[in-house]
């Protein structure tokens, strides 16, 4: 009984404060958290106030894990090389028409004219023809056409025979192309290949069965049609002499008359 | 803490200066290491943040800091399974007044190596209650509070723990 009532008052007097015990542990009770950790803590505390991000970090949040140490390179250069294939697959298929597949045939001067005058013809499209157009009835870029005037070739020229054969084909399949098959919807594209064959098939003409045409025009009294067909024709051979033509509408003109 | 559930950044910084330096020790001599204490020490404080919208008082705000901070700790041992030893390093640092005599010195740094020999050696229960006493200044109800137990419970554990420090620094008092 008398050492419980002690320990009561060990305890009364240390709950009052002042024991030796306490100011012995208060000799000892100086240890602080870092100040990195202040800072930390106090960041989070701000941040989830304002809701702002903080610039600084915790530490113990900085320091990437095993697996993302491990893996972020092998992840990256992965990465780097299936964008690198796709961009290169992507550009190869847009590009690989003008650049491989060029229509050897175009280049050559069937109806005895320079290339030159082709190039500068106004009525030249501009856009080269779609992938799906049969393939004698396109017509290449005048960039391209120029390369070769140049003598730049940038493709392997086609067997001979491929060129002949090409050669005999255009001029007949281009004044008789059909219009593109109904099966194939019906688009932009459609239209210019359409305007280009049919500006294929006035250049393939020979200056001399066009003029034919022309006077047959004019006989038959389709002056308009005439006219237009020559202011073509003109534009295509400006150089051409036209006497024969103009004698034979004049008469035509006096019997018509 | 109101204040700062109410948005004020400021008021937070005011709580964290006043009960940092309690809690940290409370929580570096039960773990025993600087590296956990810090770890622990912080996730007390993480909490705290984020419970910051459901705080509501219903007692001062040290008790509840003190039972976030014994609630993580309990989570601590269960994980380790066991009680680190402790970090008596700090003991060395301790900085002697520039009036103290050498011996004096000496003594004051024997006597608090020995207590806190004495503190890592007590039972873990009545470690706690005593720290929760020194450090936080918790009063018998509310150390009863803070570790769920009655406050009979938590009186026989500080007497415990007064009486074995005692014997173990030399006083016959008892």
């Amino acid at each position: 009984m008398g050492t419980r009532k002690t320990s009561d008052q060990i305890i009364d007097e240390y709950l009052r404060g002042g024991s030796s015990l306490s100011r012995d542990y208060r000799a000892l009770a100086m240890e602080q958290p870092r100040a990195a950790v202040d800072r930390n803590i106090l960041a989070q505390a701000r941040e989830a106030v304002t809701g702002t991000q903080s610039k600084s970090k915790p530490w113990f949040r900085i320091a990437p894990g095993p697996f993302a140490a491990h893996w972020a390179l092998p992840v990256s250069l992965a990465t780097v090389l299936v964008v690198s294939v796709t961009l290169v697959l992507t550009l190869s298929d847009h590009g690989a028409v003008p650049v491989v597949s060029e229509p050897a045939g175009l280049e050559t001067k069937a109806d005895g004219f320079s290339v030159d005058s082709l190039k500068e013809s106004p009525t030249e499209p501009r856009k080269f023809a779609p992938a799906r157009a049969p393939e004698a009835a396109r017509t290449p870029l005048p960039e391209l056409r120029q390369d070769k005037a140049l003598g730049r070739s940038r493709t392997e020229s086609p067997s001979d025979e491929t060129k002949s054969s090409f050669k005999s084909a255009v001029p007949e399949e281009r004044v008789q192309v059909p219009a593109a098959p109904a099966s194939i919807a019906p688009s932009v594209d459609d239209k210019l290949e359409r305007g280009m064959r049919n500006q294929s098939a006035e250049k393939a003409k020979s200056p001399e069965a066009w003029l034919v045409e022309i006077r047959e025009l004019r006989r038959q009294g389709r002056k308009a049609e005439a006219d237009a067909a020559l202011r073509a024709f003109k534009q295509r051979y400006p150089d051409y002499p036209l006497d024969t033509l103009d004698q034979a509408p004049a008469e035509q003109d006096l019997r018509y008359k | 803490m109101l204040a700062y559930r109410d948005g004020d950044a400021d008021a937070f910084e005011t709580l964290y200066r006043r009960h940092k330096g309690a809690l940290y020790r409370y929580l570096l001599r039960q773990c025993g290491q600087a590296a956990n204490a810090e770890e622990l020490f912080q996730d007390v404080w993480i909490n705290l943040i984020r419970a910051r919208a459901r705080y509501e008082v219903r007692a001062k705000f040290k008790t509840y800091l003190f039972t976030l901070a014994h609630n993580r700790l309990v989570d601590h041992y269960r994980r380790r399974g066991e009680i680190l030893a402790a970090d008596t390093a700090a003991v060395e640092d301790l900085a002697a007044e520039p009036s103290t005599q050498p011996d004096r010195q000496l003594d004051t740094k024997r006597r608090v190596r020995q207590l806190l020999g004495l503190i890592e050696r007590l039972p873990d229960a009545q470690r706690e209650t005593f720290l929760l006493r020194e450090e936080a200044g918790l009063t018998l109800e509310e150390i009863a509070k803070v570790t769920r137990v009655g406050v009979e419970a938590a009186k026989s554990r500080l007497r415990y723990a007064l009486v074995k420090l005692r014997q173990g620094m030399g006083d016959t008092e008892i």
